[in-house]
This record gives structure tokens, sequence and C-alpha cells, in this order.
């Protein structure tokens, strides 16, 4: 099967009716690209991390998904349900978090909080007092005084307060610090031990690994692979940057040729390399190299994409 | 409606309104205050000498004695009347210009319609605001123009007053309907009230300048401001129930075609 017909079918989704399904859904905006032919589907209990670069599609498949836009054409099914005829069905069982959070500046976090339970007609109190000092927030502070990560804090209160069946996060835990971060995703790993599916739109690749159990990938409004978080961290590109005590000789690069491994450049006494999958066997031959310096950043999604998915239309 | 979404607007909203209110209160004050210092000074004669779109316009026909007396009651319609509700169209036309549209500029759109809540009662509970904003107003004028009369010897009937105030209504509640069909039409608000503004003032014009245009004048029924008559409900006493009617429908129509755009309107972050 080629790369590009690859579909979600081919990656195991567990035995149950899918929460929430897309089939062909494709969004123009007149001559602009939205999404094309998007074919997906998430299983209850899963989170499902989105993953693309900005501009890729995310946010648009998210507002179809709650309806605020409407297909140009195909379909979007949440819990069995037409994500527009029924929308207001779907709405009371689901939990969104915005991408941009915008909130009203003239309410307290409280008043916000309890605005939304009440349109909810549900009782989120006790959830509200516990989310808050999860995320060590004071809910008497008035929106127009806090500061981006506090507003984002208020707006996952909103969203899982009431504790939705279906959690659709576009980009979390953007302006959280990363206290907050660990304690966000600790909150969704409950979610998913409660039987509850998360839906979570992001461009750090590294989030979606920590806590999804698969990955759909976008690019440029199409659906370009669908993984098991484990197939795609051996995916994974990372770049290294190794500072020998001396010039790098010829030897040095033979002994580094191995799968995986891929050398970018190399000046001086600096070695760029490509990294992807297992790094012990590299880590076993640089402990007996005289290495004075190594960089070794966080995978960016730019280079895993440009890796595996970059070039894909070309083939 | 949802009565939620409608009391967290309203208290957003109400120090416009108590604002426009007490404006208006202010004026109807003024009005009555200045009424004992101008009735003896020849103004009657003046009014008599404006052109006639002008004197259709503030409702000369009938108000005044044939002896060019300046009764209260015309007074008040020609000073009040004829210049109050269009200052109250321009509260509508933010108000009802902004409706959804300022929503959507400040993303507050996307929190609300994730939540259960149709989009047309989302409309419905924030165009309440609106009319629960004139109902403040057409209060306010009433206070004021009742206040004003205790400080006077004239009077007036107060239920005739009420009568005219409801009928001035029915104009600022079509502005405000053909505002909320900009405000969903374009969700943004410098074009909704750029568009609303336009409308109500080219149809203020027209309205003004159609005597003068002969055997065009009919195109004075194209205006909303053609079907204001609370002057006609001052000389008279009753309703104008005709030109109510069409406002009436100018509003139901402009209403139901705003619900109908929002219903299929992208909501584009």
């Amino acid at each position: 099967m080629s790369n590009e017909s690859k579909t979600q079918a081919d990656v195991a989704v567990p035995p149950i009716a899918p929460v929430l399904r897309t089939s062909g859904l494709t969004k123009r905006y007149g001559k602009a690209r939205g999404i094309e032919g998007l074919d997906l589907e998430v299983a209850q209990g899963e989170i499902f991390g989105f993953l693309g670069p900005n501009g890729s599609g995310k946010t648009t498949t998210i507002r179809l998904l709650l309806d605020l836009l409407h297909p140009t054409r195909g379909r979007a099914e949440l819990f069995g349900l037409d994500s527009g005829r029924d929308s207001l069905a779907i709405r009371r069982r689901l939990g969104y978090l915005p991408g941009d959070v915008a909130l009203y500046e003239d309410m307290t976090a409280k008043e916000l909080l309890d605005l939304v339970a009440r349109i909810r007609s549900v009782d989120c109190e006790k959830n509200q007092r516990s989310l808050a000092e999860r995320l060590g927030m004071d809910l008497r502070a008035r929106i127009r005084a806090c500061s981006k990560g506090t507003k984002q804090k208020i707006a996952i209160i909103q969203a899982l307060m009431h504790d939705p069946e279906l959690l659709i996060l576009d980009e979390p835990t953007l302006g959280l610090d990363p206290l907050v971060q660990r304690e966000f995703y600790q909150i969704l790993l409950e979610q998913k031990t409660a039987g509850r599916t998360v839906f979570l739109s992001s461009h750090i690749l590294t989030e979606v690994e920590r806590v999804c159990d698969r990955v759909g990938i976008i690019r440029e409004g199409r659906l370009v692979d669908v993984e098991h978080v484990s197939d795609l961290k051996r995916k994974k590109v990372r770049k290294m940057e190794l500072v020998l005590a001396r010039s790098v000789t010829d030897a040095d690069v033979a002994q580094l040729k191995m799968e995986g491994v891929e050398l970018v450049g190399r000046h001086g006494n600096r070695m760029e390399l490509a990294v992807h999958g297992n790094i012990e066997r590299l880590l076993s031959i640089l402990s007996a190299m005289p290495v004075e310096d190594l960089v070794f950043p966080e995978a960016t999604l730019e280079d895993t994409f440009m890796e595996f998915y970059g070039d894909r239309r070309k083939h | 409606m949802n009565i939620h979404l409608f009391l967290a607007s309203l208290k957003a909203g109400k120090t416009g309104i108590i604002s426009w209110s007490v404006l208006i209160a202010l004026y109807g004050l003024l009005v009555m205050y200045l009424y004992p210092s101008v009735k003896d000074a020849g103004l009657a004669q003046y009014y008599l000498s404006l052109p006639e779109p002008l004197k259709q316009m503030i409702g000369v026909d009938g108000l005044l004695t044939p002896e060019g007396k300046l009764p209260l009651k015309f007074f008040v319609s020609a000073e009040f009347l004829s210049f109050a509700p269009v200052l109250v169209t321009v509260y509508a036309i933010f108000s009802a210009g902004n409706i959804a549209a300022k929503e959507a500029e400040m993303g507050t759109l996307d929190l609300i319609l994730s939540q259960p809540i149709a989009r047309t009662r989302f409309l419905t509970s924030k165009f309440a605001v609106i009319l629960a904003g004139l109902a403040a107003v057409n209060l306010g004028s009433m206070a004021g123009l009742a206040l004003g009369m205790n400080l006077i010897t004239e009077r007036m009937s107060l239920p005739v007053l009420a009568l005219a105030l409801l009928q001035s209504s029915f104009l600022v509640l079509a502005v405000a309907c053909i505002s909320m069909l900009f405000s969903c039409i374009f969700l943004n608000p410098r074009k909704a009230l750029a568009s609303a503004g336009v409308f109500t003032a080219a149809s203020y014009i027209l309205n003004f300048m159609a005597p003068s245009l002969g055997s065009y004048q009919w195109v004075e029924r194209l205006s909303v401001f053609h079907y204001y008559r609370s002057q006609d409900v001052i000389s008279k006493g009753v309703l104008d129930w005709g030109s109510a009617l069409v406002l009436l429908a100018v509003a139901a129509v402009s209403f139901l075609a705003a619900v109908l755009v929002f219903r299929q309107r992208d909501i584009v972050s």
C-alpha cells in the first residue's frame, strides 16, 4: 500500500464504535484550501493527537467537528450523530478548548465558569474547585487582569468541569508553564482512565508523544498518516551536534555510519548528525570518542515532517 | 432564549443602558423645562415658516392652532419626539450591530457556541438585552418628560405620551433588527456598524427629501422613517396601527433573516 493511500484503517483501532468519525470531510474557503477529504476515526477511551504545523488545517477540522464551520463536502459524526444536524446534542457531551482563548473580560473566572455551568444546566461547583486547585488558580480573579496562561487555565476548567465524554482540545498547553503542563497531562491521562476520549491538536511532537495513543498527521489540509505513538517515536528525527576535542577524521565518520544515523555536516572539530530511532548504539560509539560537547535537542515537528512527510507528494 | 446568557449579557450592557436612559431622561426634562420660556416667543410662527419637508417631519399639521399658539403637546412633538428616537436608533445600531459581530471579533462566540446553546437562542438572548435596553430608554423618556411636567403649569396627556413613545419604539425596533441582520451577515463590527449606519442615515435623508421630489415622492415609502408617526399619535391620541404594522413587519423579516443567516454562517476564527 502506498503512503498516500494509508489511512487510519491501517493502524489498529480498538474494536469499539468510534466516538468521532469523519468521512471525506472537506472545507474550502473560496479558492483557499482548508482541509481536503479527511477520513478519521477516534475510538472511545483513546487520546488521539492531531499533529501538524501551523496552518495545516487542525483548527479547521476542529471547528467543523463543533459545527462552527459547515463542511463543503463530506461529513463528521460524533457519538454516531451528525456534527451539523445533531450539533446541540453533541455539544452537551463534549468539552472544547479553543486554540485562541477568548473570554468575557469583564467577568471574574468564577462568573464565567458559573455562566457556562448554567448554560449546560449542570452543577460543576466541585469540579471547578478541584480543577482550579490542581491548576493553581484563583477563581476570583477578574479575567481582564489575568495573564495568557491564567486565561488558558480558565478555558481548560470550562472544558473539563462538566465531565464531558469527549474532549476536543486545540493546542491546549499554549501559555502554560511547565509545572502546570505536567499537571494538565496528568489530568488527560485520568480522563483516559475514566474511559473518556480526547482529541488533541498540537504542533508539538513531544506533547503528543507524551499523552497520546495514536496520532493523525495533517499537512496542507490532508491527512498524511495515522500512527501509533510508538511508530512515530521510531520515525522521529533529531539533530545532534557533536564537538570533538580534535578535528573530525574520516575514521570518525566511518564509525558513525549506521542505520538511523546520517551525517548532515562536518566542519573542523564539529559534526552534525540526523538521528532517528534508538540512540543506544550511537551513544556507545560516542563514549569512545573524545567528545567535548554534545547538543541533542528535542525533535522538531518540522524536521520529522521534512524527513518523512515533506516530499511525500513527490513520490 | 437562554435566560442565563440574557442575564449575563444584561449585566455586561447595563452601563450603556443606564447611560442612554439617563441621557434621554435629561433631554425630556430639558424640553419641558424650556417650554414656558419659548411658548410666547413667536416660535409657532417659526415652525409655520419652515419648509414643507421639515414641517411634515415634526408634524406641524393638527398641532398648531390657527392663531399660531404653541401648545405643549406640539412643542414636545417637535423638540422631543422628532429627535429622541433618532438618538435612540444610534443606540439600537450600536447594540444590535455588535450583537454577533463583536463576539465573533473578540473570539467569545467560539466559547459560547461550543456550549449546548443553539445559534437562534444565542441571538434571541442577546436581542432580548436590546429590547430591555429600549424599554429602559422609553422609561427614561417617560420619566424625564413626566418629571419635567411637574416643573411647569401646562399639562399634556401622559397615556398619549406613552403611546407616542411606544410608536417610536417600532421604528427603533426595525432599525435594531436591520442592524442585527448586518451584524450576522458580516460578523465584523466595523462593517456591520458602517452598513447599518449608512442604511439608517440614507433612510432618514430619503424621507426628508422625498416631499421635494415631486412625482417621485413615493420613494418615501421605502424609508423606515416614513412610518414613524409619533407626532400623529400626539395629535390624534391613538396608535397609528398601519405604520406600526409596517415597521413591525420590517423588524420581523429582518430578525428572521438575521437568524437564518447566522445559522448558516461559518464562524471563522
